[in-house]
C-alpha cells in the first residue's frame, strides 16, 4: 500500500479544524452544524418555501410596499413571519459559504467533483438572485439601493440601449411590470434551485439532503426565536426624492453594497469577473500538479467473484457490474475511472481483495501491514493506531500518537479488515481505528462502512475469530485531539485489563489472498 | 438543565443575536449632507433635425413589423449637454444617439452632486457645435432650492419642455 499522500494540513484546513473541534465540544459532532452545511442550506430552503409561501398569500404586486406594511403590522404572525423568512435566508447564505469553502479547503472542487462543483455556483448564483428579487419586492429603501446598484452595473454594459436606472428615478411612476417580473423570478427560480440541487446531488449515492431533525429544528427553532423578540425593522418606503440614507443593510445578500458603491460601474464588473472566474476555474487550479496523482479504482476480474458488495459501497456510484469476458457465470465489477475520485472505499468492502486504488487495494494494504509489522514489532501492551489521514485528531501525520504506532490510512473507509486481523495475529495488544466524525467523511460514508465493517459483519468484515475487545473505533475531526488521547487510553486499559493477553498471536496468519501480478482494468487519472 | 445544555443554547443565542445584527447594519448614503441633481430625459434627435422619410420602396422591402413611415433615414445627430451652476460650468458633454448604429433616441443621464443652498441652474441641450446665439433643442434656467439629502429631478414636462421637479414616487 502506497503511503497516504501527504497532505499535512494547511493553515485554512487548520483554522477550519479550530472551528470544528469547537462547534463539536458544544454540539457533539453528530449535530455539528459545520458538517452539515449543505444540508442545513436545504433544511433553510424549506423553511424559506414555508414562510414565503404565507407571505405570498398577502403580497400585492400593485402595492408592493403598503402589502408589506400590513404584513408588518401583523405583530402576532406576520411579523416573525416576515423575520423568520429574512434569517433563514441569511442562514442559508451562511450555510452556503460555509459549505463552499468546506469543499474549497479540502480539495474536493476538481476531477470527478467539478460537476458539484460548478452546479454548487449556479445555486448560489441563484440563491443571491432570488434574495435580490425579494428585497426589491418590498421596495423599500434597502430594496430601492439594490435596484439602483444593479441598474448602475446593467447601464455600464452595451447592451441596453435606454438606461436602466431611468426606471427608479421618479421620471414617472414605478411600473407594475416591474414588480411583476420580481415577483415571478421570486417564485419561478426556486423551482430552478430544486433542478439545479438535483444536478448538484447527482454523482453521490445515498444522497444526505437533509440534516438530523434535532438540528434541523433546531437551528428553525433559534430563529424563530430571534424572529420573534427582535424581528427585522421595515425600513421606509422606497422615495426617489431623497438619497437613501441609514439604510438598514442585510450584509449576507448586500456585503458588497459598502464597497461597491464607492467604485465605478466598469472596476465592479471587473473584481465580479476575476472573483467568478477564479471560482469557475477552480476545478482546473484546484487540481494537484505535483505528487501522488489519484488514480481511479480498477478490478481485477481474477479476483472478482461478482458479489456486487463495491456497487453497493462505492460513494460515487462509479462501480457497475458487466459481463465477463471468461466463460464464468457471474457479472464483474467495473470501475468508470470519470466518476471514481479514488476513495478507496471499494478496497475495504471487496473480501477477495478484487478492487480499489492502485497501491490502496487490500492485497497492497496486505503487503504494508506485513512492513510495518516488521519494522515496529509492536508487543501485546501496545495499542497501533489505524489513522485516516484528513482527520483522527491529525494522528495520521507523524509516525507515532501518544506512544502508540501508527498506521496511516488514506480514509478509514479504505481499510481492509484483514489489516486489523493482521496487526492482532501480528501480535498488537489492541487496534484503534480513527475515522472522522460521520457526517465529515472526506468520502462521505468511510466511518459508515468501516464501523459496519468491523462490527457489525458488513462485508468484507472482520472474521469472527479476531477478539473484538481488541479492536475500538473512534470517530474525531483533525482538530480532535483529547478525543483520540481518551479514547487509546479507553483502549489500553481494556487491553491491560485482558486476562489471555497473549492470546491472539499464536494464531496462524491467515493467506487470504495469493495471486500473481493482477490483471487490472480501467485504469487512468481521476477525472481524465 | 445541564453545562452542556446551558452551553449549547448560549452559543446558539449569540450566533443568531449576531446573525440578527448582520441582516440590518445602517449604512449611509455616501454624502448624506449633500443634495442631489438629476438630469434625465429621452429625446429623438429627429425632432430638433430635418429628417427624411423612407419612401414606400423602401418600406414595402422591410418584414411588414418593421415598417415604420416616420423613421428617420440616416444616422442621427449626436447632441451636447451643457450644464451651469450658479454661471460655472459642470457638465459638457457630447451624448450621441442609442443603438448600434446610432438610430436610438439619446438618453440623457447625469448626475450632480451639490451642498445644499440655493442656486441657478441653466441647462442647456443643442446640436454639436452650435454657436450661443442658435436656439438650442431644450433650455431651462431655474432656481433651485436644494435641502441635504434630497434629489431634484431635471427632466421634460407633458409638452417635452425641461422642467427641474421632485421625482415621483
Ligand atoms: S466487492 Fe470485489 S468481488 Fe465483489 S463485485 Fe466488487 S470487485 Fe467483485
Ligand atoms: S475508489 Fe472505489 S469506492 Fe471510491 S469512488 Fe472509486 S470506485 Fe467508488
Amino acid at each position: 500500500m502506497d503511503a497516504p499522500p501527504n497532505r499535512s494540513p494547511g493553515p485554512l484546513h487548520r483554522a477550519l479544524a479550530v472551528v470544528d473541534e469547537g462547534f463539536d465540544r458544544v454540539y457533539s459532532s453528530r449535530l455539528n452544524p459545520m458538517y452539515q452545511s449543505g444540508p442545513l442550506a436545504v433544511a433553510l430552503f424549506l423553511v424559506l418555501l414555508a414562510t414565503g409561501l404565507y407571505l405570498l398569500l398577502f403580497y400585492r404586486i400593485g402595492a408592493p410596499y403598503a402589502s408589506v406594511s400590513r404584513i408588518h403590522d401583523q405583530v402576532w404572525l406576520g411579523r416573525w413571519i416576515r423575520s423568520l423568512h429574512r434569517f433563514a435566508s441569511d442562514a442559508m447564505v451562511l450555510a452556503v459559504a460555509v459549505h463552499g469553502l468546506r469543499m474549497f479547503v479540502r480539495g474536493r472542487s476538481w476531477g470527478p467533483r467539478a460537476l458539484a462543483w460548478l452546479s454548487g455556483l449556479v445555486l448560489t448564483a441563484i440563491v443571491f438572485v432570488i434574495g435580490w428579487t425579494g428585497f426589491v419586492m418590498a421596495w423599500d429603501v434597502h430594496g430601492q439601493l439594490l435596484a439602483e446598484e444593479g441598474a448602475r452595473f446593467l447601464d455600464a454594459l452595451p447592451i441596453f440601449s435606454e438606461p436602466v436606472v431611468r426606471t427608479f428615478i421618479g421620471e414617472r411612476s414605478m411600473p407594475g411590470a416591474f414588480f411583476f417580473l420580481n415577483y415571478f423570478l421570486h417564485i419561478a427560480l426556486p423551482l430552478g434551485v430544486g433542478l439545479v440541487l438535483y444536478i448538484h446531488v447527482s454523482r453521490v449515492a445515498r444522497p444526505r439532503l437533509l440534516p438530523p431533525r434535532a438540528l434541523a429544528w433546531g437551528v428553525t427553532a433559534a430563529l424563530l426565536a430571534v424572529a420573534v423578540l427582535w424581528p427585522v425593522p421595515l425600513a421606509p418606503a422606497a422615495d426617489p426624492g431623497v438619497v437613501p440614507d441609514g439604510v438598514p443593510l442585510d450584509l449576507f445578500f448586500g456585503f458588497w453594497l459598502p464597497l461597491s458603491r464607492r467604485l465605478p460601474a466598469w472596476a465592479v464588473w471587473s473584481v465580479g469577473a476575476v472573483v467568478i472566474g477564479a471560482l469557475a476555474t477552480a476545478p482546473r487550479w484546484t487540481r494537484p500538479r505535483a505528487g501522488p496523482q489519484r488514480v481511479p479504482s480498477r478490478v481485477d476480474p481474477r479476483l472478482c467473484t461478482g458479489c456486487v458488495q463495491c456497487t453497493l459501497d462505492c460513494p460515487y456510484e462509479a462501480i457497475t457490474m458487466v459481463e465477463r469476458d471468461d466463460d464464468r457465470p457471474t457479472l464483474v465489477a467495473s470501475v468508470n475511472p470519470d466518476l471514481c475520485v479514488s476513495c478507496g472505499i471499494c478496497a475495504g468492502s471487496c473480501a477477495p481483495m478484487g478492487v480499489g486504488p492502485p497501491g490502496r487495494d487490500g492485497r497492497d494494504q496486505l503487503t504494508t501491514v506485513r512492513t510495518f509489522l516488521t519494522e515496529v514489532r509492536p508487543s501485546a501492551e501496545d495499542v497501533v493506531v489505524i489513522a485516516c489521514s484528513h482527520g483522527a485528531g491529525g494522528a495520521g501525520f507523524a509516525p507515532s500518537f501518544d506512544g502508540a504506532p501508527v498506521l496511516p490510512v488514506d480514509c478509514a473507509g479504505n481499510l481492509h479488515s484483514s489489516v486489523v486481523e493482521f496487526l492482532v495475529r501480528g501480535g498488537a495488544g489492541g487496534v484503534l481505528v480513527a475515522a472522522c466524525p460521520g457526517r465529515d467523511c472526506w468520502n462521505r460514508e468511510g466511518p459508515r462502512w468501516t464501523r459496519a465493517r468491523l462490527f457489525d459483519g458488513r462485508e468484507a468484515e472482520l472474521k469472527e475469530r479476531v477478539d473484538r475487545r481488541r479492536v475500538q473505533m473512534v470517530q474525531a475531526g483533525l482538530g480532535a485531539h483529547g478525543t483520540m488521547i481518551r479514547a487509546l487510553a479507553d483502549l489500553r486499559s481494556e487491553i491491560r485489563a485482558l486476562d489471555d493477553l497473549e492470546a491472539e498471536s499464536h494464531i496462524e496468519l491467515e493467506a487470504e489472498c495469493v495471486v500473481g501480478p493482477s490483471a487490472v482494468t480501467g485504469v487512468g487519472e481521476v477525472g481524465s | 438543565m445541564n453545562g452542556g445544555a446551558l452551553l449549547r443554547w448560549g452559543v446558539s443565542a449569540v450566533v443568531v443575536a449576531l446573525l440578527a445584527t448582520a441582516s440590518r447594519v445602517p449604512i449611509s448614503a455616501l454624502d448624506a449632507d449633500q443634495a442631489l441633481v438629476r438630469l434625465s430625459w429621452r429625446f429623438r434627435s429627429e425632432e430638433g433635425a430635418e429628417c427624411r422619410r423612407p419612401t414606400q420602396e423602401e418600406l414595402d422591402q422591410l418584414p411588414v413589423h418593421m415598417r415604420n413611415p416616420d423613421a428617420c433615414i440616416g444616422e442621427l445627430a449626436p447632441y451636447e449637454l451643457q450644464v451651469d451652476v450658479d454661471g460655472a460650468r459642470r457638465v459638457t458633454r457630447v451624448v450621441r444617439p442609442a443603438g448600434v448604429r446610432g438610430d436610438r433616441p439619446i438618453f440623457v443621464y447625469e448626475e450632480l452632486s451639490l451642498p445644499p443652498g440655493r442656486y441657478t441652474l441653466a441647462v442647456r441641450f443643442g446640436n454639436v457645435g452650435e454657436d450661443s446665439a442658435a436656439s438650442p433643442a431644450l433650455t431651462l434656467e431655474a432656481p433651485l432650492d436644494l435641502d441635504p439629502g434630497r434629489v431634484l429631478l431635471v427632466t421634460r414636462d407633458g409638452e417635452g419642455a425641461l422642467e427641474a421637479r421632485r421625482p415621483v414616487r
